[in-house]
C-alpha cells in the first residue's frame, strides 16, 4: 500500500503524501505513549511484587503484599462498586436538576429567584463537601430528621455538585448567541418556547462533556460518604477490612484499582460521547 | 390608497443616554419595497428592529397591519400585541441566525409548528414550497453548518416566508456574505419583491436599492433625512449628507 507508484497508478500528490506523513507521525506518537504507559504500569506492579534484587552490593526489596488477604477480601470490596455507582448516578441526576434550576434562576430578572439561585451556589461553594456530608448524617438527626445512608449521601453530593455544575449550565446558556434568541422571538416564539426549543438544546449539547467530567469526579468524591459509616460503598469496605486485619495497604490498593478502572471505563465512554456530540456541531 | 402595512409615529429610541432614533414618522403601503440606507450608527437597524420589537421604542407608536402598539401599553396586553406584530413580520438577519441544532427543513417548520400550532404535515408542505422558491429544497436535510453563507441566508428567507408574514424586514442581509455569494441572495430578494411582498431592507447594496426599491429612505444620526424614489435620490439628492453618502458608495463601487 505504501508504494502506489506502480505502473498504471497515478503517483500520490504532494498534499496526499504530506497528509499521510502527518497521520503516520500521529500514529507513532500514540503508539509510543501506549508503550510508555505499559512500562509505567508494569513498573508499578513490579514495585508491589515482593521481589528482591541484588545490584552489586545493594539489595533492593520491593513491597510485598499479602496475597492471601487480597484474595479473601476482593469480592467483599468489589461489592461496594454497586453502591458507589448507585450513589453517583442518583447524585448526578439530582445535581443536574438543581444545576439547571440554579442556572435558569441566574438568568431571571425576578430578584427573589435570582437571589435564591446565587444564595444556594454561594452557600454550597463556600463550605466543604466533607462538612456538608456530615451535616446530613449527623446534624439533621439532631432535628429529628433521620435519612437513610443513601438518601443523605445523595442529598449532600447532589446539592454540592449541583452548585458547581450550575456554572457549567450557565456557560452553556451563555454560549448560545443573542442572535438565536432574536431569531426565535422574531418568529413569534414566547420566552418559554425560545428556551425549550432553541436555547436549551444548544446549551445542553455544550454542557454534556463537562457534566461527564463531573460525573467521573463524583464517583470518586462518593468515597467521602464512607466516613459516615452508613453507606457500604468501595471506600467503606476497604477501610473496614483494612483496619480490622491491619492490612490497610492491600485494602486501599484494591479500592484504588477499582476506582481507577471505573474511571478509565467512564472516561472512555465520555470520550465517545464527546466525539459524537462534536459531529454536526456549528 | 390602502391602509399602510407599517406605520410609525413619533418614534424615539434611547440606548442609555444615547438618542439613536429621533422622532421618526414613516408609512409603508402594501407591496412597497423600501430600502433604508445610511452610514453605520445612523440608526437604520434600530429602526427596523423597532418594527418587530426586537428593540423597544422609548416613545411613539408602531402599527403593523392594523395592530397598534403605543409605548404606553404595558404588561400582558403589550406582550400579546407584540406577539401579534411578530406574526405579521418576517425578519432576516445579517448573521442568518439559523438554528444550528436543526436541519434546514426543521428550521423552516419550527415557526409554523411551535408558534402557530400547525399540523406537521401541512407545515412540511409549506416549508418545502418556500425552500423550493429560494432554491434550497435540495438541501432540506442538511444542517446549517454544511451550507455556504448565501445558502444559509436563502434558508433564513424561506424560514421567514413560511410564516406568511405581511411584511418582510431585512437587516443588512448581504453584509456578512463573501462578495461572490451576494448575488444569489439579492436574486431571491428580488423574486420575493416581484411576488408582491412588502419589504423594508436595511442595506448597503446601492445597486439593489436602485433596481428593486420603490422608495429609498436615508438616515443620519437617528433622523430620516431623505425619502425619495431611487431615481430622484441617486440623480438629484436634496440633502448634502445624502450626496456625500452616495458619492462614497460610487467611489467604493469603482
Amino acid at each position: 500500500m505504501a508504494t502506489t507508484t506502480q505502473q498504471g497508478q497515478a503517483p500520490l500528490s504532494q498534499a496526499e503524501r504530506l497528509y499521510q506523513a502527518q497521520l503516520r507521525k500521529e500514529r507513532q506518537f500514540r503508539a509510543n505513549v501506549g508503550v510508555s504507559w505499559a512500562i509505567l504500569f508494569f513498573f508499578l506492579i513490579f514495585l508491589f511484587s515482593g521481589q528482591s534484587i541484588e545490584v552489586g552490593s545493594f539489595n533492593f526489596q520491593t513491597i510485598e503484599l499479602d496475597t492471601a488477604f487480597i484474595l479473601k477480601n476482593i469480592a467483599f470490596i468489589a461489592e461496594g462498586l454497586w453502591q458507589t455507582l448507585l450513589i453517583s448516578v442518583l447524585s448526578i441526576l439530582f445535581a443536574m436538576i438543581l444545576a439547571l434550576l440554579a442556572a435558569l434562576g441566574r438568568l431571571s430578572t425576578f430578584p427573589p429567584i435570582y437571589a435564591i439561585s446565587t444564595f444556594y451556589v454561594s452557600l454550597i461553594r463556600g463550605t466543604p463537601l466533607y462538612l456538608q456530608i456530615f451535616f446530613f448524617f449527623l446534624a439533621l438527626p439532631q432535628l429529628g430528621i433521620i435519612l437513610s445512608g443513601i438518601v443523605a449521601g445523595v442529598m449532600a453530593l447532589g446539592l454540592n455538585y449541583g452548585a458547581y455544575m450550575s456554572e457549567v449550565f450557565r456557560a452553556g446558556l451563555s454560549s448560545v448567541g443573542k442572535g438565536q434568541r432574536e431569531a426565535a422571538m422574531a418568529l413569534g416564539m414566547t420566552p418559554g418556547q425560545t428556551m425549550r426549543r432553541i436555547v436549551l438544546p444548544q446549551a445542553l449539547r455544550f454542557a454534556i462533556p463537562p457534566m461527564g467530567n463531573d460525573f467521573i469526579s463524583m464517583t470518586k468524591d462518593s468515597a467521602l460518604v464512607s466516613a459516615t459509616g452508613f453507606v457500604h460503598e468501595l471506600m467503606w469496605r476497604a477501610t473496614k477490612v483494612g483496619r480490622a486485619q491491619f492490612n490497610n495497604l492491600e485494602a486501599l490498593i484494591m479500592a484504588a484499582m477499582f476506582y481507577w478502572t471505573l474511571t478509565l471505563i467512564l472516561t472512555y465512554f465520555q470520550g465517545k460521547l464527546e466525539a459524537r456530540l462534536a459531529r454536526g456541531d456549528r | 390608497m390602502s391602509l399602510p402595512i407599517v406605520k410609525i409615529s413619533n418614534l424615539d429610541k434611547y440606548f442609555g443616554r444615547l438618542h439613536v432614533l429621533r422622532n421618526i414618522d414613516l408609512e409603508v403601503p402594501e407591496r412597497q419595497v423600501v430600502c433604508l440606507i445610511g452610514r453605520s450608527g445612523s440608526g437604520k437597524s434600530t429602526l427596523l428592529r423597532c418594527i418587530n420589537f426586537l428593540e423597544d421604542p422609548s416613545h411613539g407608536i408602531v402599527e403593523v397591519d392594523g395592530i397598534r402598539v403605543p409605548v404606553e401599553v404595558k404588561g400582558k396586553e403589550r406582550r400579546q400585541l407584540v406577539h401579534d406584530v411578530r406574526l405579521k413580520t418576517g425578519m432576516v438577519f445579517q448573521e442568518f441566525n439559523l438554528f444550528p441544532h436543526m436541519s434546514v427543513l426543521e428550521n423552516v417548520i419550527e415557526g409554523p409548528i411551535t408558534v402557530k400550532g400547525m399540523d406537521r404535515k401541512l407545515a412540511v408542505e409549506l416549508a418545502e414550497q418556500s425552500l423550493d422558491s429560494v432554491g434550497m429544497l435540495w438541501k432540506k436535510d442538511e444542517f446549517p453548518l454544511r451550507l455556504s453563507g448565501g445558502q444559509k441566508q436563502r434558508v433564513a428567507i424561506a424560514r421567514a416566508l413560511t410564516m406568511q408574514p405581511r411584511v418582510m424586514l431585512f437587516d443588512e442581509p448581504t453584509s456578512a456574505l463573501d462578495p461572490e455569494l451576494i448575488g444569489e441572495v439579492l436574486n431571491v430578494m428580488k423574486k420575493v419583491a416581484s411576488e408582491g411582498m412588502t419589504m423594508i431592507v436595511v442595506t448597503h447594496e446601492m445597486g439593489f436599492a436602485r433596481e428593486v426599491a420603490d422608495r429609498v429612505l436615508v438616515m443620519s444620526e437617528g433622523e430620516l433625512i431623505e425619502d425619495a424614489t431611487p431615481e430622484d435620490l441617486f440623480n438629484q439628492p436634496k440633502d448634502p449628507r445624502t450626496k456625500a453618502l452616495i458619492d462614497r458608495y460610487r467611489t467604493g463601487e469603482q
